[in-house]
């Protein structure tokens, strides 16, 4: 099924300036997977080598934080928007 | 009578004596200088490195040395008194000391900040009596700015004071007039290297030149977060920012770029094994002194605390 | 208005964070109170190093524990319940190499929860409905085990009685000669009370008294003497007169030390206005915000 990945602005030079991109997953992980293998520079602004979510990034499922879910085993429906935001209001300013 | 107790005020009498103040004012700055001594094991033997507990100011923070300086200059200009605002836009710790210090001088503050900051920064502005204006959650700190700005825009009637310490003057300028002549007092002219991470870029512009109006041989380095999407509150990479106004690069001698997680994992390690708990920001200064400290073999390295780790915990 | 602090020569500096306990700055507050009463200043402790008054008798018991050998680097403290001792302990230990255990009642609040890890304690979960009694039990109890291990509440007593003596002289220095009206405190178990009231009248025994009673805490056993002055503070009450000294002094005050202002204002009408009144803050107003509903 495809969802929605809304991406933060200091990431999106890695996506071409888009804003979300739409991706195949049935679960978060695979999402945030497919993700990064089309955007492989991703990768490491989200992932630690150890291939865990890298602490300070939070990732929502549809708003609510998957670390209160099934963490990256969280099931996605068709539609599902997944966004990825780093753990403090920063931005640009 | 202090004779019969063998106690911690007699032995420290003189370290830091016990005073009275007839403001709150008048408790910001002087902070302590700690030296890190577990951290620092793997150093040459004539390299020290110290802590200046900028957590220790009243407000919590090193940004009520700036709120005081802006307050204060603006209130000599005029720029503020008579009932007018203190306008800024702030979610973080310069909020904070503005409220704070608003309080204690009866000058009424609004604050700009983005719909979803924590409740955290909320309940503590508005203990203080600060009024909270929020701005679009989706814009982030750039639209609390573009409110900011709108708001003063449209205030015919003059009733804000638009402190913006991006650049405002007055913010370094405070680090310029007590940071460094203080950190210069506390190392008896020692100091070698002043390391700093950049949000605004006050304390380490304005530390910096201090510093360098006492010694012609003294390092400046700022320290960023190595990436633009990073999770140090407060810290800017200034790459991928809008540069502040009182952001000067050319009067740095080096720049140290910091992962997050090595910012975090040093807020904890120095909580463990030196008693001192602080944000995430200044474990990421630590790590950068750390950084310059392991490159020599003999030096003076001073950084700073600049808040405290109980402002980013609550229920 | 003074917006000047300390000279840069007045900064201290020391070689580890536990030479900061203690020395604690006081401050006038200027636009609460009587109009020509005597001054209130508020005796910041929450500027202790871990932010609380709890780091100098911590700092005594560990100390006096390390000096008389019964603590090494590498033993283990154990204390019961979740207080400002808890991070106290963590923060001192760090320093000295200690561990610190702390045994919690389950349901008890968790507002010094995550700083008390931080500084590196272990939290150890008893029995809620034993109380604090039960923890006490447990902690004093896994103590006794083995000899790399120290139940803090062991030597409490003197350790209290020269930390807080060394704070009565402590703000009878700042006073600089002036004379001392009145000093307030919070009381819980009346320790604090205790020992800063009997210090201070030595040098004045008519010495007015304040205590702050917070909450529901059973009145401790006082012997009576016609310059103390206990009064009953609710919780509800004690916030509000928080929110109104941070918003008109900008000093952000625990429920306490507002309630001990509180009081202080009554003792105005007692205390001569060429005399001085202290109110003691004993812990950090940071550390209770968002925590006010828990706490009733």
């Amino acid at each position: 099924m495809t969802v929605q990945v809304r991406i933060p602005t200091p990431l999106r030079k890695f996506t071409a300036g888009q804003e979300e991109v739409a991706v195949e997953g049935a679960t978060v992980g695979e999402a945030l997977m497919n993700l990064t293998e089309s955007h492989p520079e991703l990768k490491s602004k989200i992932f630690s080598d150890d291939g865990a979510v890298r602490r300070f990034v939070n990732i929502f499922a549809n708003d609510e934080d998957i670390r209160f879910q099934e963490k990256l085993e969280t099931p996605l429906s068709e539609g599902d928007l997944v966004s990825i935001v780093p753990a403090i209001a920063g931005g640009r300013s | 009578m202090s004779s019969s107790h063998p106690a911690w005020t007699e032995r420290l009498e003189g370290v830091r004596p016990p005073r009275r103040h007839e403001g709150l004012l008048e408790v910001i700055g002087a902070t302590p200088l700690v030296r890190l001594r577990s951290v620092t094991r793997d150093l040459a033997d004539g390299v020290e490195v110290w802590v200046k507990m900028e957590s220790m100011n009243p407000g919590g923070s090193v940004k009520d040395r700036p709120a005081r300086q802006i307050i204060k200059d603006a209130l000599d200009r005029g720029d503020l008194g008579n009932g007018k605002i203190l306008l800024d836009a702030t979610s973080g710790n310069t909020g904070i000391a503005y409220a704070m210090i608003g309080a204690s001088l009866g000058i009424p503050v609004h604050l700009v900040m983005p719909e979803n900051v924590s409740p955290q920064r909320k309940e503590i502005v508005e203990v203080y009596g600060a009024k909270i204006v929020y701005s679009d959650p989706m814009e982030g700190s750039d639209g609390a700015i573009r409110l900011a700005r709108k708001l003063v825009e449209e205030d015919e009637e003059g009733l804000y004071y638009y402190a913006d310490q991006y650049h405002n003057p007055s913010n370094p300028r405070a680090h310029q007039l007590t940071t460094a002549p203080e950190i210069w007092a506390q190392t008896g002219g020692r100091v070698t290297h002043f390391v700093a991470s950049t949000g605004t870029s006050g304390t380490v512009m304005g530390t910096g030149r201090g510093l360098r109006e006492r010694s012609s041989t003294v390092r400046i380095v700022g320290s960023q977060p190595a990436d633009a999407f990073h999770g140090l509150e407060g810290l800017k990479h200034m790459p991928s920012s809008l540069k502040p106004g009182i952001y000067k690069e050319d009067e740095l001698d080096e720049i140290r770029w910091i992962e997050t997680e090595d910012g975090w994992d040093m807020a904890e390690t120095l909580a463990k094994e030196e008693g001192i708990a602080c944000g995430n920001s200044a474990g990421a200064n630590v790590v950068a002194a750390l950084e310059v400290a392991r490159e020599l073999t003999e030096g003076v390295v001073v950084t700073v605390i600049c808040d405290h780790a109980d402002r980013y915990f609550g229920e | 208005m003074s917006f000047e602090g300390l000279s840069p020569e007045q900064a201290p500096v020391v070689e580890r964070i536990d030479e900061l306990v203690g020395n604690t700055p006081m401050v006038r507050l200027k636009r609460i109170g009587r109009d020509g009463g005597a001054p209130i200043y508020v005796k910041m402790e929450n500027m202790n190093p871990s932010g609380s008054i709890r780091d100098r008798y911590i700092a005594e018991i560990l100390e006096r524990a390390v000096a008389a050998g019964m603590l090494v680097a590498g033993d283990t403290v154990a204390l019961a319940g979740l207080d400002d001792s808890a991070p106290a302990a963590a923060m001192i230990g760090s320093v000295l190499g200690i561990h610190t255990r702390v045994y919690v009642p389950e349901g008890s609040d968790e507002r010094l929860w995550e700083l008390s890890r931080r500084y590196g304690a272990e939290l150890i979960w008893t029995d809620g409905d034993r109380g604090l009694p039960g923890a006490v039990t447990e902690a004093a109890a896994w103590s006794r085990k083995a000899s790399d291990r120290m139940y803090v509440d062991g030597i409490r007593r003197e350790a209290v009685r020269d930390a807080y003596g060394g704070m009565a002289a402590e703000i009878l220095q700042s006073l600089q000669g002036q004379r001392l009206g009145a000093f307030i405190t919070s009381v819980t178990t009346g320790g604090t009370f205790r020992h800063v009231a009997r210090e201070l009248r030595e040098t004045r025994p008519a010495l007015n008294m304040g205590g702050a009673i917070l909450g529901e805490v059973n009145l401790p056993d006082f012997k009576e003497h016609k310059f103390n002055s206990l009064e009953r503070f609710s919780m509800k009450e004690a916030f509000e007169l928080r929110d109104q000294i941070a918003g008109k002094e900008g000093l952000l005050l625990g429920p306490k030390g507002a309630a001990c202002v509180g009081l202080a204002m009554e003792l105005q009408e007692k205390v001569s206005p060429d005399e001085v009144i202290v109110a003691l803050n004993p812990d950090s107003g940071q550390r209770y915000l968002g925590w006010e509903k828990h706490l009733h």
